[in-house]
């Protein structure tokens, strides 16, 4: 393995290196789309506090991971680097009722997850929830890697004398009675999941299997505690040390491990090392698509989220925020996009750092799964998205496109529906349309926006109505709908397999072809050729009628330079004065009921 | 016998869910055993590192444009593999071979135009072009920063050079770089990180001066140091290590050793330390995230007031996702460092910066010209003074 492919500064017996060289693996590892799907990674956060120490998380795990730098040694031939790696509980994981009791009760104390991101600094961390010992060895050439990890099967601790219950010690109230089990900790099942994650990325970043991996194994002890505090460890037949060693390039590394003789070698053949090998670090061409299906259930294929909305809810902020953060991460994210009436004007007003499909004609939620399916392939001819965001017209049924969605099944994987809500108007869109409705209730994901211009109580009852109609959908409350797009993924996971739950159910109640017709919902566009008076223009929206929810347009004012986006939305208003581009033409469209009815500017 | 445990545990977590120090466990019986034998603790202090002061920094916003279709750039690094490709591979100008996406190195690439470096860069863009993917979508990132001493001399340092050098040439001679390095006005370049967009135009600065002294940070790939020899580069060449490296009093620069996408390592930032004002940080891209760089500045270095001053450039938070969003959000992790003046362009997002102006944050605003895009940005031939 070349080290300065990855490392090309210098190497030395310095904790500044070794923390160095991690915290540039760790960085590696999240620029790798591919590594982070087939390791559940699920991201990381660096501390530098104190002693720089990282915590990362994992999507099967509920609990937090920690690693840190304990020890640096000068071999002669190379650099050794000690880590420890630690499992933090959350307050709802099965394992926390493993760990001790001690450990359990700083684990459910309230600022716990908040230590854990700085753990380092907290000495009751790092002195408990211990789980492995992992060595990093680099030779003094940079040309061969060693990783080392030092495990028990299982951490197991005995209480000798019990422990009382203070509040209630007259009646000598055991909470662990004598001789029983305080702690039962599976550490080696747990930390299979640090070892898959870091050498999976040891191999594609070395692009090829490591050289060697052998399992040695001894007995390890049990520990009882007396009521005085002292120790004492007793050899047991259900507890070993492990040591999973694997090395990177051909170097015998086997001269810095200590008292590999009393050690026992596991045969090849074991089950164990077989085991362990069926995994996605020991790949031989790094071709990870292929293990794609063994490995994980996650896919390599872009996420696709269906993003649902009435008209004006602030869906198009949300793609805004959504696409920002992703390209802040160096993720790449696809539109594609079906405004009822559309004018390519979102495409004006979105930001410019996306691929964007324009799906024709008609709506998304009236004809179309062909049409879809040659937007992803577009999208993915163009710019292979992480994440393709389907905008549907604001009046679109999203329940209708759920079987249409189902033949996407093999070019995308389809993450979730997140239904935009313009919490000002809920009550009122909620009595008055039904595709509202089917919204609210399709959702995965809702975003109670617009709460800044709401009443506490207001939002109280918009959730309210919210939840009782949707009780599976994570609500979030936003304001201009800037929310996280972790946030997002995190709450969708929880509940993708109740989508078509869902949709099963609201099948029965309700006939699924309700369309915007309908409803008696058009869209009308009207050229525009004079400077209009700001002024006049500002009383003629506030006299509009209830019919028209929604007029979106560019418009040039009399005695100004630029020309100005028109926002219009059940009353509400903005101008957002355009930058100096090519003048485009003017025009306003019109999105409502009866729209023949009334006299269009 | 661990089942009869669990209700006794339940109860008493939940019974004792506030109170209780943990010395107290003692008294019950209750220990905690760690296997761990080793664990050092070093005691991080503040340095106070001081480099001096100066009386004002001046920053003019060459080109923050690095490519105009995010799409496009995207769509290329993905389909030669992802973020850990090597950025010499893809293809693109100038080192384009003709054999398409991915499939390029730098010796083929350079073979085609190296002996028209770097005097008659016209004709080797034009052969770029033919031989690069979407060599149209080529900007680039270069900045000119003026240091006035306390004497009230002044000093140009030119950061980054930018990647087309159809771009670039258009762009210097447009805020007067060429003259200035020709002048010898300029005689120092700094150059921020490897990346296509900050170093590739690097023949346009030593077509104007190719005596220059250039620092480039630790890190750099053999092709890199390849392409300043083979540029005509006749000056001194600095790699400055990784931890601080002082230029004149008031100006540093910093070498974070950290990986970038598209198999770069190492980034050098800017840090002035103006005269009762405090710190002033110029970044190419802050890929080592603003968190750390806000943090090492604090940790290491000795600066006036104690106050984090201002900055200019890309703002990346930070290089990691963070398991939990509610950290992971830039308007809050900026607002702690209090800065007093914020210029910032490049990789930061528009509704990032948009964010900060709604936040209250000081941020200067810009004219959006020069195919720069936003008011919210310091744009292309924007300048912002500090001090």
């Amino acid at each position: 393995m070349n080290i300065n492919d990855f490392y090309p500064a210098k190497i030395d017996a310095s904790s500044k290196a070794f923390n160095s060289i991690m915290r540039s693996l760790l960085i590696k590892a999240s620029y790798d789309g591919i590594l982070k799907k087939i390791t559940d990674y699920k991201g990381m956060y660096l501390c530098e506090k104190n002693q720089e120490c990282w915590t990362l998380k994992f999507e099967n795990f509920k609990g937090i991971f920690g690693l840190v730098l304990s020890n640096v040694q000068d071999k002669s031939d190379g650099y050794l680097g000690k880590f420890n790696l630690y499992y933090f509980p959350s307050n709802d994981d099965k394992y926390l009722s493993k760990c001790s009791l001690f450990e359990e009760y700083i684990a459910t104390q309230e600022n716990f997850i908040e230590k854990v991101r700085s753990f380092s600094s907290y000495p009751e961390l790092t002195k408990n929830f211990y789980i492995s010992c992992i060595k990093l060895f680099i030779d003094k050439t940079k040309n061969n890697l060693h990783v080392n990890y030092e495990v028990q099967n299982r951490e197991k601790t005995y209480t000798k004398d019990g422990v009382l219950d203070l509040h209630n010690i007259t009646n000598e109230k055991f909470i662990l009675k004598p001789s029983s089990i305080d702690k039962n900790f599976p550490a080696f099942r747990v930390m299979l999941q640090f070892f898959n994650f870091f050498n999976t990325l040891l191999t594609r970043i070395n692009g090829d299997k490591p050289d060697s991996f052998e399992i040695y194994k001894t007995k390890s002890e049990v520990v009882s505690y007396s009521q005085d505090g002292s120790f004492e460890k007793q050899e047991s037949s259900d507890v070993f040390n492990l040591f999973l060693s694997l090395g990177y390039g051909k170097f015998d590394f086997r001269h810095f491990e200590t008292n590999l003789k009393t050690k026992k070698r596991l045969k090849n053949t074991n089950i164990l090392h077989c085991f362990l090998e069926s995994s996605s670090w020991k790949t031989n061409k790094v071709d990870f698509e292929k293990y794609n299906k063994t490995f994980s259930n996650n896919s390599l294929k872009p996420k696709l989220i269906l993003v649902t909305g009435f008209l004006g809810s602030g869906k198009t902020k949300f793609l805004q925020n959504y696409i920002e953060y992703e390209n802040s991460k160096n993720r790449f994210v696809g539109i594609i996009q079906n405004e009822i009436g559309k004018i390519g004007l979102d495409g004006q007003l979105l930001n410019y750092d996306y691929s964007l499909v324009e799906i024709d004609e008609g709506c998304v939620c009236c004809s179309l799964a062909g049409q879809l399916k040659a937007g992803v392939a577009t999208l993915m001819k163009n710019s292979q998205p992480d994440t393709i965001l389907v905008e549907t017209t604001g009046v679109a049924n999203p329940f209708n496109l759920l079987s249409e969605l189902n033949e996407l099944n093999n070019v995308v994987e389809f993450d979730s529906i997140v239904s935009v809500i313009d919490g000002v108007n809920a009550i009122e869109l909620w009595d008055k349309y039904a595709i509202f409705k089917d919204q609210v209730r399709a959702a995965d994901v809702i975003l109670l926006n617009k709460i800044d211009l709401m009443s506490n109580e207001e939002i109280k009852k918009v959730e309210h109505l919210l939840v009782s109609n949707n009780q599976c959908a994570n609500i979030i409350k936003t304001i201009n709908c800037d929310i996280n797009p972790t946030s997002i993924a995190n709450s969708a996971r929880l509940i993708k397999s109740s989508t078509s739950h869902i949709s099963t159910m609201f099948t029965e109640e309700t006939p699924l072809e309700r369309t915007h017709i309908q409803d008696g919902i058009s869209s009308k566009k009207i050229d525009i050729f004079e400077p209009i008076d700001k002024d006049i223009f500002k009383s003629y929206l506030e006299a509009i009628p209830k019919d028209i929810f929604r007029i979106k347009g560019i418009i040039k004012f009399k005695n100004f330079d630029n020309q100005f986006v028109i926002q219009f939305v059940n009353g509400k208003y903005e101008f957002i004065e355009m930058e100096k581009t090519k003048g485009k033409d003017n025009f306003l469209v019109y999105i409502g009921c009866n729209l023949d009815k009334y006299d269009l500017l | 016998m661990t089942n009869t445990n669990e209700k006794g545990r339940r109860d008493f977590l939940k019974g004792t869910v506030t109170g209780i120090g943990l010395g107290t466990f003692a008294s019950m019986g209750l220990f905690s055993y760690s296997p761990l034998r080793e664990f050092f603790l070093p005691q991080v202090e503040r340095k106070f590192t001081d480099f001096g002061t100066c009386k004002s920094v001046k920053v003019t916003n060459i080109s923050e444009t690095s490519w105009f279709d995010n799409a496009t750039l995207m769509g290329n690094i993905k389909g030669s593999g992802g973020l850990l490709v090597n950025q010499y591979e893809i293809n693109w100008p100038p080192f384009g071979d003709g054999t398409g996406l991915a499939k390029g190195s730098y010796e083929k690439g350079i073979a085609n135009i190296k002996h028209l470096l770097p005097n008659r860069l016209e004709e080797a863009w034009d052969i770029a072009k033919k031989n690069s993917v979407n060599p149209e979508n080529a900007g680039g990132f270069a900045a000119l920063v003026e240091i006035e001493r306390l004497n009230g001399t002044k000093k140009k340092y030119l950061l980054d050079v930018g990647w087309s050098y159809e771009w670039m040439e258009k762009s210097f001679k447009r805020e007067g770089i060429d003259k200035m390095l020709a002048s010898g006005e300029i005689d120092t370049l700094i150059i921020s990180h490897e990346h296509w967009d900050h170093f590739w135009g690097f023949p346009v600065a030593m077509k104007y001066n190719p005596n220059l002294k250039v620092i480039i940070p630790e890190g750099f790939y053999e092709e890199g140091l390849q392409y300043i020899k083979d540029s005509g580069h006749t000056g001194e060449l600095v790699i400055a290590k990784k931890g601080l490296f002082e230029i004149e009093p008031g100006l540093s620069t910093y070498i974070f050793d950290v990986p970038i996408i598209c198999r770069v390592f190492g980034e050098q930032s800017i840090f002035v330390n103006v005269k009762d004002k405090g710190l002033v940080s110029v970044t190419g891209c802050c890929h080592q995230g603003i968190i750390k760089f806000a943090n090492t500045a604090y940790n290491e270095l000795k600066y006036d007031n104690d106050q984090m001053y201002g900055i200019y450039g890309g703002l990346h938070i930070s290089p990691f996702d963070d398991w939990d969003p509610k950290y992971d959000d830039l308007v809050i992790s900026l607002g702690k460092w209090d800065f007093k003046k914020v210029g910032c362009n490049h990789c930061t997002g528009l509704l990032t910066a948009e964010k900060f102006i709604r936040a209250g944050y000081p941020v200067i605003r810009g004219t959006a010209q020069h195919r720069s895009k936003s008011t919210s940005y310091l744009g292309n031939g924007d300048i912002i003074t500090f001090g």
